[in-house]
């Protein structure tokens, strides 16, 4: 069992390369994400916000 | 069909029924393709493990390519029909398709080192790829570099359409010059050269990081809306 997943992660002693592929692809994806998600959150916070200043002037 | 969708309503409405069904297709295809691609595709005979670095980089560069198009097409329907949205999806694009030729060049670098004995060379296809990522960071950089933003966009978007001429220059790269690069092995007048069980996780990383573009695009031109709404918004309340 233990064996299996040393055999897998070493990937015939390529590991490094196959998972510093894999790895990084799975970083730069991710907080490609993450980036994306918080830039449509600050934007509708601010929407928002303006909005609401918006109506208290008119009011 | 351009002028019907460049209405920003009707467009927001359109992504917000798409935005979870690209979600759900890219995350369900990009596990697959990680089972298939790690665990159940065999070894290459020459390569032996390292072709699954494969599914990440060949996807990664299709999608280079691809993102570099959009931008050019929706530059190009922005100059000549002033539609702001195609402007916003074109920029919002941007950030995407830098990374994924940033992932194309950094894994094809981590499968050249074990295979060709070296992390880079200077020849056609590495090269044309390397000019395609400072032709994203140069149409950023453009866009943003005005005061006023449809200066930039305008400046940006004569770039871009410039630039598409590097994209025929990157595919056909490998059988123009001599290079380490293989040539097309998928995408061939007479079908595949790959065995299905490599294909299957290949064919499964390509629609996974297509449906992740469409999904980060239609939540990127979101914000990218709210944004503009919120500058016009504080230029009235200025003027009042």
């Amino acid at each position: 069992m233990l064996n299996n997943l040393i055999n897998f992660l070493s990937m015939g002693g390529y590991g490094h390369f196959i998972w510093g592929a894999f790895g990084l692809s799975a970083i730069v994806l991710i907080g490609l994400i993450i980036q994306i998600l918080q830039f449509l959150k600050s934007s509708e916070t601010l929407l928002h916000s303006i909005k609401e200043k918006t109506n208290e002037t008119e009011t | 069909m351009f002028n019907y969708f460049a209405n920003p309503v009707r467009f927001l409405r359109l992504t917000s029924k798409l935005q979870p069904i690209t979600m759900f297709v890219a995350s369900v295809t990009i596990g697959l393709g990680l089972y298939y691609g790690l665990v159940k595709s065999p070894p290459d005979y020459q390569q032996s493990e390292t072709v699954r670095i494969m599914y990440v980089h060949v996807p990664a560069a299709w999608m280079a390519m691809f993102c570099y198009v959009a931008i050019a097409c929706s530059s190009a329907v922005a100059l000549i029909w002033r539609h702001m949205l195609a402007n916003i999806i074109a920029k919002s694009t941007a950030p995407i398709g830098a990374s994924f030729t940033f992932l194309a060049l950094a894994t094809g670098s981590l499968w050249g080192k074990p295979m060709w004995g070296t992390w880079w060379v200077w020849d056609a296809r590495l090269t044309s790829v390397l000019i395609l990522f400072f032709l994203y960071l140069g149409y950023m950089v453009l866009y943003n570099a005005f005061d006023d933003q449809s200066r930039g966009a305008r400046a940006a978007a004569i770039l871009s359409i410039v630039g598409v001429i590097n994209v025929p220059i990157i595919k056909f790269s490998v059988d123009w010059w001599n290079t380490l690069h293989q040539p097309a092995s998928v995408i061939k007048m007479d079908g595949p050269s790959i065995h299905p069980s490599m294909l299957t996780p290949l064919i499964l990383m390509a629609v996974g990081y297509t449906a992740l573009y469409f999904w980060l695009l239609f939540v990127r031109t979101r914000a990218e809306l709210n944004a503009n709404k919120v500058r016009m918004m504080s230029i009235q309340q200025v003027e009042t």
